[in-house]
């Protein structure tokens, strides 16, 4: 009985539930506020250490857009000298069926790094110290490069006979200095 | 308050939850569930391995080096047994204890410790990196903390078989487990599709519309590009069946399952359900086919008999049916 109220209290719609634990704790005293807090806090903390703390909205939204990541790393410094390599990775590179096999977890990790600049510069700071050199250049900064396609409504895409729209849109997302550089 | 004074109704509620609750059970449904997860949690140890530096070490993606990154960092390491041995042996160790725990979980030898070693091994994953959690994490971790308390070994195990040549083949001819755990999965598991189907319907206009499936075979990320142009041809006809037929079978199989002239049809209809969404959609494979798994302990033991009558071994399994 505590998981099923510990999974139906995680999955609580929060816009309606909140304000309305929030106009009742008004009329309690600060010490029974307190209490039903620390209560709260408390199924939040063992749903955490259960695994029990999972919102069950999958595939609720959709993107109305294709989009991808192109990692670049930039070697050498000075337009002289520079060049701006694609990285051999997941989703930007040709793969082995191995590769494929074991690239799995690449697409989430995408989607987890998508609206978190600190979760891309903690990846950058991982590929300077994997790919150190090019052609003998030492690497000086990661750079994030956004794709994007429009995927067209549903009318549309009969209409044009494909679901894409034929513009391919991109533009920098971050760059991030390597450490030491 | 003694029976003798209860009220009927209350008596007779009181008699149904120790039922529902506390009954004995065949467990070799679950068996088989124990059989598939593990399989499953191997072959995802397996295919995530040569990235298990990159994912955990402490030079990986989220480094423990950087104090640039400790907003990154989950703040109780204690929940993380990477931290407690940082510096003693290999991150890998930890990728081989998983597939050690895995493979004896999937063959029933010390089960139990194998689902808490499992469990700690995946919840620590998940505190270690949180950026590359994804679905079937959170369900290995969710199935792992049930398996913890559920009798998986009970049948079609080494547990078993090594019971019987210690104490004879009357050991595992005793009691039939209590269903509590199980039934406690069961629930968690039905309470998936009891709150995702209303998020689909008030969140996603496109699942209210019929084009929800359109959506997903047109995207790079959750479409492999196969067929595109059958979810918009033709008005849509085959976007359309293809997300009420979704919901149709997410919504009733919550209620069908209970029944059991209905039973096994929507365990049949979801399992095929998510197995279609393992050939369609891409990234999602290992999350969909655990639930696919977990279906199994839905499955009445009678009719898992049935199927494996052949195999010896399971007329040796608890033969005394109640």
């Amino acid at each position: 009985m505590l998981n099923i109220f510990t999974v139906l209290y995680t999955n609580r719609p929060v816009n309606l539930v909140n304000p309305v634990f929030q106009r009742l704790s008004h009329s309690f005293s600060p010490q029974t506020a307190y209490q039903f807090r620390l209560g709260a806090w408390l199924i939040e903390r063992y749903a955490y250490l259960a695994g029990l703390d999972n919102r069950w909205v999958m595939f609720s939204w959709h993107n109305r857009f294709n989009w991808w990541n192109v990692i670049t790393a930039q070697y050498g410094k000075g337009p002289a000298e520079s060049k701006r390599i694609v990285l051999p990775l997941a989703f930007q590179s040709p793969r082995t069926f191995w590769q494929q096999l074991q690239d799995f977890k690449e697409a989430k990790f995408h989607l987890n790094i998508y609206n978190d600049p600190i979760g891309r510069e903690a990846y950058s700071r991982y590929l300077c110290r994997q790919y150190p050199v090019h052609d003998d250049q030492p690497v000086e900064a990661i750079t994030f490069e956004r794709h994007y396609q429009i995927i067209l409504e549903p009318a549309q895409a009969r209409l044009y006979k494909t679901h894409l729209h034929p513009t391919k849109a991109s533009y920098i997302l971050n760059t991030f200095p390597c450490p030491n550089r | 308050m003694p029976e003798s004074i209860m009220p009927k109704p209350l008596k007779a509620l009181l008699q149904s939850w120790d039922r529902f609750w506390f009954s004995r059970f065949d467990p070799i449904s679950v068996s088989i569930f124990r059989i598939f997860f593990g399989f499953l949690i191997l072959l995802t140890f397996l295919c995530s391995f040569p990235n298990w530096e990159r994912f955990y070490a402490a030079d990986g993606i989220i480094s423990l080096h950087d104090a640039a990154l400790n907003a990154k960092r989950p703040p109780e390491d204690l929940w993380c047994t990477f931290s407690w041995t940082e510096g003693f042996f290999p991150i890998k160790v930890y990728g081989w204890i998983g597939i050690i725990a895995a493979f004896a979980f999937m063959v029933g030898w010390q089960t139990r410790l194998a689902a808490a070693i499992l469990y700690v091994l995946q919840t620590s994953m998940i505190h270690r990196n949180l950026l590359i959690v994804n679905g079937e994490d959170l369900t290995y971790r969710m199935f792992l903390f049930y398996a913890c308390f559920s009798p998986l070994n009970d049948c079609l195990s080494v547990d078993c078989w090594l019971k019987q040549k210690r104490e004879g083949p009357k050991a595992v001819q005793k009691d039939f487990p209590s269903i509590w755990a199980i039934r406690a999965m069961q629930i968690n598991v039905l309470l998936i599709y009891v709150i995702s189907v209303p998020n689909k319907l008030l969140n996603g206009i496109a699942w209210r519309n019929g084009e929800a499936i359109y959506w997903f075979m047109a995207s790079n990320l959750w479409g492999r590009g196969w067929f595109t142009e059958l979810f918009y041809r033709a008005n849509g006809i085959v976007s359309k069946i293809a997300t009420y037929g979704t919901i149709a079978i997410e919504a009733s199989f919550p209620i069908l399952v209970w029944f059991r002239k209905t039973k096994l049809l929507a365990i049949t209809m979801i399992t095929l359900l998510h197995l279609g969404i393992a050939v369609f959609i891409p990234n999602v494979t290992f999350f969909t086919l655990s639930m696919a798994c977990a279906f199994w302990i839905f499955v009445p033991a009678a009719s898992t008999r049935h199927f494996l009558q052949r195999l010896p071994y399971v007329k040796e399994c608890h033969p005394l049916i109640p």
